[in-house]
């Protein structure tokens, strides 16, 4: 094989692999990570969750949104199915609505700092 | 572009407001400004042609008379609403909402016909559909083709102050969709959503209340409101609340010059 030759396979070779890991970072990159995906899977084998915890905190910052005036509306809900969740002896299901609805608090807190400082540059380009 | 949206985010409401004319102005040359008060049946023909034909025979019609006898049906004390507004409360509605410079706030003409109430002795009504909106309706009828004239009296900051918090609610994305009011009515204007045209900014609260064909009866424009907030999963807030009271004030204000063509009636 010519050293011409060798340098052209490998450059084939390197260009195949900048393919391969262009696309994995652009399936990164905008894979909707949704909160619902987000959420650890209960069945994992983690340790027991301490979902009054987790609820607590959600409340919290439900409460801390609302005051900005950027609750969710689908916030209060989430923490409610959580709750009953829990009373029906559901921890895993309750663990997984609480963890959103602590994502889902985060989320609404953040926006309303965000759109605090933002909202005059609302426009587009 | 970018120098009309800077304009509009950065200057006082008369510069807001030739702002956000000029902006429509630019994306539609075609459209005169007068015909911002139809909504989005300026982007659709069919839909416009549908629109017109329906207002012939208007599904609010039976709304303007029961509006017409309980605004003219004297409260059990002898007052009446006419005794609550200025002209006997004909012709007004290009008025509203007005700046309440004693008590430092922003009244809705809702919130006027419910005070009104109260200050005879009567029960407020629901706020967002029923009597009120009849009412309310009928009051923008007898104003119709009156030009909205809203004032933000520049001697009284704070109410400065609440036309700018009615702009940030109005630009300010909420909700787990994370959109704004401009989301859909200033860049989404004539942008299809689905099946759907948003309506532009301009001129958007000169026609309520509105009989939505969703609805299947009339409503305010805080009920419109509501739905809007619910839409993008935004808690919403009260109907009158602070919060949607400086909204319509920031908008009406947007439709200065514009005429006032409610009710009417919309998808």
């Amino acid at each position: 094989m010519t050293r011409l030759m060798r340098v052209f396979l490998l450059a084939i070779a390197m260009s195949g692999m900048l393919v391969a890991c262009s696309k994995q970072d652009a399936t990164e990159a905008f894979a909707p990570a949704t909160i619902e995906q987000s959420v650890a899977d209960p069945d994992t084998g983690l340790p027991e969750p301490d979902v009054p915890a987790l609820l607590k905190q959600a409340e919290t910052l439900r409460l801390q949104a609302a005051e900005l005036g950027h609750e969710w509306s689908n916030h209060g809900p989430t923490i409610l199915a959580a709750r009953e969740a829990l009373a029906g002896g559901d921890t895993g299901e309750a663990n997984r609505l609480a963890s959103l609805a602590v994502l889902m608090g985060e989320q609404s807190v953040l926006q309303a700092k965000t759109e605090a400082g933002r909202w005059r540059d609302a426009a587009p380009e | 572009m970018a120098l009309v949206f800077a304009a509009l985010a950065n200057a006082g409401p008369d510069e807001d407001r030739q702002a956000l004319v000029n902006y429509f102005q630019q994306r539609s040359p075609d459209i005169n400004f007068e015909s911002y008060i139809d909504g989005a049946y300026i982007y659709d023909e069919d839909a416009r042609q549908q629109w017109l034909d329906l207002e012939d025979f208007p599904p609010y019609e039976f709304d303007l008379e029961e509006g017409e006898a309980l605004f003219n049906t004297p409260f059990a004390d002898g007052g009446s609403y006419a005794d609550c507004f200025e002209n006997g409360g004909i012709a007004i509605r290009q008025n509203y909402p007005k700046w309440d410079r004693e008590n430092g706030r922003v009244v809705t003409l809702e919130l006027a016909i419910n005070e009104c109430r109260e200050r005879n002795g009567e029960q407020p009504y629901p706020w967002k559909k029923g009597e009120l909106a009849s009412i309310s309706a009928y009051m923008a009828y007898t104003s119709r083709d009156e030009v909205f004239a809203i004032e933000v009296p520049g001697d009284d900051p704070r109410a400065l102050a609440a036309y700018e918090q009615g702009k940030q609610f109005f630009f300010s994305r909420r909700g787990q969709l994370n959109m704004s009011c401009s989301s859909c009515h200033l860049e989404g204007a004539n942008v299809r959503l689905r099946a759907e045209l948003p309506g532009p900014a301009l001129g958007q609260v000169t026609h309520f209340p509105v009989y939505r064909a969703k609805w299947q009866e009339l409503g305010t424009l805080h009920r419109r409101y509501a739905g809007c907030n619910e839409q993008v999963r935004a808690m919403p807030f009260p109907a009158q609340s602070k919060q949607y009271r400086q909204l319509e004030y920031f908008q009406t204000y947007m439709s200065n010059g514009l005429v006032v063509n409610g009710p009417s009636s919309r998808k």
